[in-house]
């Protein structure tokens, strides 16, 4: 292969890689003679290489493949909130109770839904509740208050929402502050609605974000932690169950997200108009807030895919 | 962070053969000869098995045997670097064509025997 093409290639690989194998495998291709399956394969596997170099050797260990599983749950859960409150209480209810076939790929929906945070709930409160009792039984406040993040952080958010529920009579949710249906004259004006709701985003913002720090925060202070005169012991899920929480995961998103797709274009063929109505998030259309929803689902599928394919390099460690 | 005990090492690397894909058992049974680079490997496995592996391919396998220990890089002869198998990546290779050769006897006991 010429020099050039050698190089082009090699920048396909990640950084760390290219300085480990870079050199040989650039003497090796130059060796080598240009073929459409050669190049074809070097590509595939550069993207692979950088798929699994993500983050911190984010392949490498099960408590990476959890951590894909429950970005996979957190978007699900974000995409069946976004089609339920674009659906709820919207001509497009009236819509699926008109055709079955809508109602069937409601129904799809919400089981998939449902199945895959059944599996997410499986996968992850079993560790949160060993990552706890390593927390409590090392005395480590340190770890137990990262681990309560995430708990306290939406706990405050539902609280905010049920304050605001109780002092305005609207809840602060970006489905409903505005679209095209008629506000009821005991909401709050639409400015502050806006307000109120902004504040609602930024404190899920915050809840997802912080959780997910202080939650990789206290993985890690549990693996640094001293093993010797350690009380509890903590060991990660075995290979086997990850992968199965994984594939569960990914045939329920990919259920959902099938389910979506369907419902969104017969929604579309019944009723074109509803399309096109300000039903969604923050007033935008229901077709652009259906589209968000199957793109947050495909990438949940694509995240607890590739978490039930790169579960195959995890080891099962005992922390002690 | 500890493994258990040697039981529990052999395990895990006995479970680790189950995941094994084709490039990576086809490397470690190149190497079973003696040490040797990249452009060796993909010659010596075309002609031990007839599959002609891409340069990708290759040193995806290369990568994960080595991040296992399974195999070691020795130092290198005008930018190619040979490999060889460790004493890990020997134990392993045996266990799995062991498993192979039992599989492979099996199945042509029940053709025979039908």
């Amino acid at each position: 292969m010429k020099p050039d093409l050698v190089k082009a290639l090699i920048a396909l690989y990640p950084r760390k890689w290219r300085e480990r194998y870079g050199d040989e495998f650039s003497r090796m291709l130059e060796d080598q003679a240009i073929t459409i399956r050669a190049i074809f394969d070097i590509i595939v596997c550069a993207l692979y290489a950088r798929v699994c170099l993500l983050g911190v050797n984010l392949m490498k260990e099960v408590k990476s493949s959890l951590t894909l599983i429950l970005f996979a749950g957190v978007a699900t859960l974000a995409a069946g909130a976004n089609l339920f409150f674009t659906v709820d209480d919207s001509p497009l209810a009236t819509a699926m109770q008109a055709h079955s076939t809508l109602a069937a790929c409601w129904l799809v929906m919400a089981a998939g839904s449902v199945l895959s945070v059944a599996g997410l709930a499986v996968a992850s409160l079993p560790i949160f509740w060993a990552m706890v009792r390593f927390a409590w039984g090392h005395r480590r406040m340190d770890i137990g208050l990262r681990l309560f993040f995430a708990p306290v952080a939406f706990f405050l958010a539902l609280l905010w929402i049920v304050g605001v529920v109780a002092c305005t009579h609207w809840a602060p949710l970006p489905w409903a502050v505005t679209g095209d249906w008629p506000a009821p004259a005991n909401w709050p004006l639409l400015k502050v609605r806006w307000e109120l709701c902004w504040v609602t985003l930024a404190l899920l913002a915050f809840g997802v974000i912080g959780s997910a720090m202080s939650l990789r925060n206290a993985m890690a202070l549990i693996e640094s932690a001293p093993r010797t005169t350690a009380p509890t012991s903590f060991k990660w899920p075995s290979l086997h169950r990850m992968r199965t929480f994984a594939f569960v995961v990914f045939v329920a998103t990919i259920c959902t997200m099938a389910g979506a797709a369907v419902g969104g274009v017969l929604a579309d063929s019944y009723s074109p108009n509803l399309s096109h109505a300000r039903l969604g998030f923050v007033a935008t259309t229901a077709s652009v807030s259906w589209l968000v929803s199957i793109g947050l689902l495909a990438t949940a599928a694509a995240a607890a895919l590739v978490s039930f394919r790169c579960a195959g390099s995890s080891r099962t460690e005992t922390i002690q | 962070m500890t493994r258990s005990s040697e039981k529990g090492k052999t395990s895990e690397s006995e479970m680790a053969l189950g995941r094994f894909s084709d490039p990576t058992l086809l490397v470690l049974a190149s190497l079973a000869d003696g040490p040797k680079h990249g452009h060796a490997m993909i010659a010596d496995i075309a002609q031990m098995s007839g599959t002609r592996l891409g340069p990708g391919t290759l040193y995806g396998a290369i990568a994960r045997l080595e991040e296992q220990c399974l195999i070691e890089p020795l130092p290198p002869e005008e930018r190619r670097y040979p490999y060889r198998l460790t004493p890990d990546g020997k134990r392993v290779l045996r266990a799995k064509l062991n498993t192979l050769r039992q599989f492979t006897m099996a199945g042509l006991n029940k053709l025979e025997a039908a």
